[in-house]
Order: C-alpha cells, then sequence, then structure tokens
C-alpha cells in the first residue's frame, strides 16, 4: 500500500520557502545535508519487518524530491511512490546465519507532499517484510545491510523488542556508521512458519473430514 | 536458672520493641501513602477546576476548537516541527484574549511542577528568540527569526505559536488528555482519576542557550550537564558498556514512533554504584518532573523501582561542551538526548512503553 500523507499540497512550497528563508538556510537549523535513513527492525516467530524512514536534509531535499518526482509535475504519483520504495528495497539486504538474502516486499508506505520535505525534518516511510526461514531452538543471527544512497546518508539502526517471546534478542552489532547492523538472538522452541502452520491446517481437516462423515452417518443411522 | 530467665525477658522485651518498632513503621508508610493519594486526588481537582475555568472564558468557536474526543488523531498530533510546516490543531495563544492567556497560564502552572513550568517557557522563550531573530549564545545560535504568524498562516515562531488541546472532557474520575505545544515542546499529560502519565512528550530547544534582560537560559541545560557528570562519573569499565560504538544521528522513537520498543543497549544500572544510580535517577527527574509533583513523586518511585533492569548508553565525546547523544531505558521509562548538528540545537523523547497516553489507565 502507498499512502500520503495527510499534508496540504497547494500550501506547503510556500510555506517552506518560508521556512528556509526564515531559518537564514537553516544550516544548523534542522537537518542540511544528509539523508537520514532509519531503520527499525522488527522479528516475529515467522517473519521480519523493516520500517524505514527516510529524511532528506534541506539541503539535499530538492534533489530527493527530483529523484522522486520524475516528471516533475509536483506530485508524487502512486508508480513514482512504489518505483522510489522499489529502489530502497534493491540496496537493502537481509540475511539469517549467513543463508541467502531474504526475498524482501513492499508492505506499506507513506510519502509526504513534496514541498513540506524541503523543510528537512519530513520523513517517507517505507515498510518492508520478508519472511523467515524456518528457526531451530537455538542461537541465530540476522544481518541488515543498508547500501541505499551511500554519499551523503546518515544511518540509524535497531532491533525492536520481539512481540513473541519465542525470540529473544541477545545482542547487536554495528560499523560505526550503523549501516550494518548484526542482530544476535535465541529461538526458545522451533515453530512452524506460517506457511507451514497453513499446510499442517490444512492436513488436519482433511484428515478429519472422514471421520466427521462417520460420525454422522452413525448419528443418521441410530435414528 | 536465673540467667536464662533474663535472656527470657530480654528476648521478650526486644520483641516488643521490634513489634511496636516495624508497627510504627507501617502506620507512617500508610500514612504517607494515604498523603500522596490525597495529594494526587487533591491535585487532579485543582487541574480540573483550571481547565474548566478556561472553558468558562471560551465562546462557543473557542470550546469547539479546544475540544477533541478523547480517542481519535488528535492524540498523536504532536511534533518537534514549526506550526505551519506540522498542521496542529487546538487553541492557538495567539488568538487569545489577555484573560484567556492567564487562564492557560494558570491551567499549565497548575498541572506542571514548577521547574516543569519553567522549562516549558523557557523553551517557548527561545523559540521567541527565533523569531525574533535576536543572537543566541553557543555554536549555532543568531540565526534570523521567523515571520510572525496571523490568522492566513505561515511558518511560524514565537511564544504566541503553541497550541492547546483537550482530549475529553476534564474530569476527576473519567480519563481526559491535556496536549500543549508547539516547536520543539510537546507536552501529553492523560489523566485517569487520581492517576496521570505525561508521556509521550517532547522537550527540544533551539537555541539550547540564550541570554535575556541580562540572564544566560539553558532550557535543557540540567539534563545535558547531569549526564555529562554520570558518564564522567563511570569507571573504565562502565564506560566501554556505556558508550556506543556508533554514531547516534537522531531520535530513534521520536514524533510518530508510538508503540515502538526498541532493545536497549549500554550500561544496566544494576553494574552501578549506588552514588551514580542516584546520578541517573536524577538524570530521569528533569523529564518525570515536569509533571505535578504529585504525579512526578510516584513517576520516580516507579522508574526508582525499575532501576535495576534499566540502561544507560552514551553516543559521542564526554567533555560537556560538546555534542553528545544519550538514552535511558528501561521497563517503564525511554528517554533520548539527541542534538541536531551541534549543541545549540536539542530534541529529546520521554516515553513510557507501558503507558504512554495512560494507557494503563486510560484504555477503555
Amino acid at each position: 500500500m502507498v499512502h500520503d500523507l495527510p499534508a496540504s499540497r497547494s500550501v506547503s512550497r510556500v510555506l517552506v520557502a518560508a521556512f528556509v528563508l526564515a531559518s537564514g538556510a537553516g544550516a544548523s537549523a534542522h537537518r542540511y545535508d544528509e539523508l537520514l535513513q532509519a531503520t527499525r527492525i522488527g522479528m516475529e516467530s515467522d517473519r521480519v519487518r523493516l520500517e524505514m524512514s527516510l529524511t532528506p536534509g534541506i539541503a539535499v531535499a530538492p534533489a530527493a524530491i527530483r529523484a522522486i518526482d520524475i516528471d516533475g509535475d509536483g506530485v508524487f504519483s502512486s508508480v513514482e511512490r512504489r518505483a522510489y520504495a522499489n529502489a530502497v528495497l534493491k540496496n537493502l539486504s537481509v540475511r539469517v546465519d549467513e543463508g541467502p538474502a531474504l526475498q524482501l516486499a513492499l508492505a506499506d508506505s507513506n510519502f509526504p507532499a513534496p514541498g513540506t520535505m524541503l523543510t528537512g525534518d519530513v520523513p517517507i516511510s517505507v515498510t518492508l517484510e520478508a519472511e523467515l526461514p524456518r528457526l531451530d531452538r537455538g542461537d541465530h543471527h540476522l544481518r541488515f545491510r543498508n547500501d541505499n544512497a551511500t554519499a551523503g546518508s546518515v544511518y540509524l539502526a535497531n532491533a525492536l523488542v520481539p512481540d513473541t517471546t519465542r525470540i529473544a534478542i541477545t545482542g547487536q552489532d554495528r560499523d560505526a556508521d550503523q549501516r550494518e547492523l548484526t542482530i544476535a538472538f535465541t529461538v526458545s522452541e522451533a515453530g512452524p512458519s506460517l506457511a507451514e502452520l497453513g499446510w499442517i491446517a490444512a492436513a488436519g481437516m482433511l484428515l478429519l473430514l472422514p471421520l466427521h462423515r462417520r460420525v454422522r452417518m452413525v448419528t443418521l443411522g441410530a435414528r | 536458672m536465673k540467667a536464662s530467665r533474663h535472656i527470657a525477658v530480654g528476648m521478650l522485651l526486644a520483641l516488643a520493641v521490634a513489634a511496636t518498632m516495624g508497627l510504627a513503621h507501617l502506620q507512617t508508610v500508610r500514612a504517607q501513602s494515604r498523603t500522596s493519594a490525597e495529594t494526587s486526588a487533591e491535585a487532579t481537582k485543582r487541574i480540573v477546576s483550571a481547565a474548566h475555568a478556561l472553558l468558562a472564558t471560551l465562546d462557543d468557536a473557542g470550546r469547539a476548537k479546544v475540544q477533541f474526543p478523547f480517542e481519535g488523531p488528535q492524540k498523536a498530533r504532536w511534533s518537534n516541527l514549526p506550526s505551519g510546516i506540522f498542521q496542529r490543531e487546538g487553541l492557538r495563544i495567539a488568538d487569545l484574549t489577555s484573560t484567556q492567556r492567564d487562564a492557560v497560564r494558570t491551567l499549565l502552572t497548575t498541572a506542571l511542577s514548577r521547574q516543569g513550568y519553567e522549562k516549558a517557557e523557557a523553551i517557548m522563550q527561545g523559540d521567541e528568540m527565533l523569531r525574533q531573530g535576536a543572537p543566541a549564545n553557543g555554536p549555532g545560535g543568531g540565526r534570523r527569526g521567523g515571520r510572525p504568524g496571523g490568522p492566513g498562516g505561515g511558518v511560524n515562531f514565537g511564544k504566541d505559536q503553541y497550541f492547546l488541546a483537550f482530549l475529553g472532557t476534564p474530569s476527576t474520575t473519567q480519563p481526559w488528555m491535556l496536549q500543549f505545544g508547539g516547536h520543539h515542546l510537546a507536552i501529553n499529560l492523560t489523566m485517569g482519576g487520581s492517576q496521570a502519565s505525561m508521556t509521550p512528550s517532547l522537550p527540544a530547544a533551539q537555541p539550547a542557550t540564550y541570554t535575556i534582560e541580562g540572564r544566560t537560559v539553558r532550557p535543557l541545560g540540567a539534563e545535558n550537564d547531569k549526564a555529562f557528570a554520570l558518564i564522567n562519573a563511570l569507571d573504565n569499565a562502565q564506560r566501554s558498556q556505556a558508550i556506543l560504538p556508533y554514531r547516534v544521528a537522531d531520535l530513534v522513537l521520536g514524533p510518530g514512533q508510538d508503540g515502538r520498543t526498541i532493545q536497549p543497549e549500554g550500561i544496566r544500572a544494576s553494574a552501578l554504584t549506588a552514588s551514580q544510580q542516584a546520578m541517573l535517577l536524577e538524570l530521569a527527574r528533569e523529564w518525570a518532573g515536569i509533571m505535578h509533583d504529585a504525579f512526578a513523586t510516584a513517576r520516580m518511585a516507579e522508574i526508582k523501582a525499575n532501576l535495576p533492569n534499566t540502561y544507560f548508553a552514551w553516543s559521542g565525546p564526554t567533555t560537556n561542551g560538546s555534542a553528545a547523544y544519550f538514552r535511558v531505558q528501561g521497563p517503564t521509562v525511554v528517554i533520548e538526548y539527541a542534538p541536531q548538528g551541534g549543541v545549540d540545537h536539542i530534541h529529546t523523547i520521554y516515553r513510557d512503553p507501558t503507558n504512554d497516553y495512560g494507557a494503563r489507565f486510560a484504555s477503555k
């Protein structure tokens, strides 16, 4: 899903121009020439979720807007938004226990009106998800790497406390600029993935169906 | 035989004294908790009364502007951004008469502690300095001020560009919320009977140091100084645990990050000495103590009770006067302090993962 943030496009450019002038180009007032990429990583029993906020500073916001608004009509169309989110996605990687890169998919995104981004403080939000491989009981690690817009970016990367008690995070290891985060975690018991749960449920239904029929026949015969 | 009788009598006497002392202590504790409860109830009554006094100064249009449903989008409508860029709703100070402004001031001084109100005032005065373009002390100061805001809108700085809203009807029994904020300030005070929560809230500052009437003002100076004092009170082994080996460029759980809890990092308070733990508590008090003392006391007791599982993390230089990020995170508290590129522009956030917007007592 791709959403607009509830910001008024009609006034945004005027407001932002005023803001930038008012803050004396805001060199130290708000983020200036960096793109802040903040990623929060949530792990569930069967999937990993990346919640990203991308906030271009005042000096780089015009270029960021041009990079998204390809046709330059002052509006981020759904095609343009999806293209930007997918471009971000392609520069990320998530691996578990040195396995292959997980298949990330776009789950949600929120784009502000283009003009509001010129303040250097308004984020684009992109949420990505990937299915986790089956994890046996014991120690594991998940390695996240962000190679998106490496020139002029600053990064935040944090593990969220898992919603499930099955997974417990035991450590976080980052490089100095937080482009790479390795999350060490333990799995308390091996559990089926969501897909496997679906198959188990389907198999159960198939097994129970003849039994149900037999009980019904016996009941009808008794009458 | 005689000696053993004396010992037995002595033991009985000792037991009686211990029991009396224990009973007295129990009575004191009960009296203290009763006083505390009464104080909270009284505080609630005074705050609700001040809220209704403000409502009484408004006409129908004003009441419609200030009043919102308790559940709804207004709850999370707060930001560090200036008004105009961020669209706030509620009663704008600029639109009030002097009587109404007095009523707002009375409400805030009633709802907040003395130091909390002074902090909020200093933050708003800092924004007024931005509006006026007055030179500020410290690196990064002295930028031009913003335009005076009028009813037509615009990017607005200054003391008049703060908004007040009530979510729910101010009541001594039912949950409601007092929301007050503008550029670099968001106070979300949820009340439910004699309980109160002031999370999430965002006290920030720009300029972080300024001079007014010959007086130097640092809205978040105590937060900064107490944190530097704590990091410098740690020994090398403790520092190696507290200091994160990477740069933290901004708040992790700032506006828009409701309901998220990050994995804690840094040094656990159980690895601190008693005096270091006391310093950590005093640091947390800078945020917890913004609300009325009656509620802040209970809040501090909660933070103290969870202290062994509370973490202190640091990123950046350890010499006071430098720009450094720090975080205090425990089961019921998250505090982040994030300089924005320099020491003269600070963002902070204050949360309770278990009780933001009074979730523990206000959820229906």
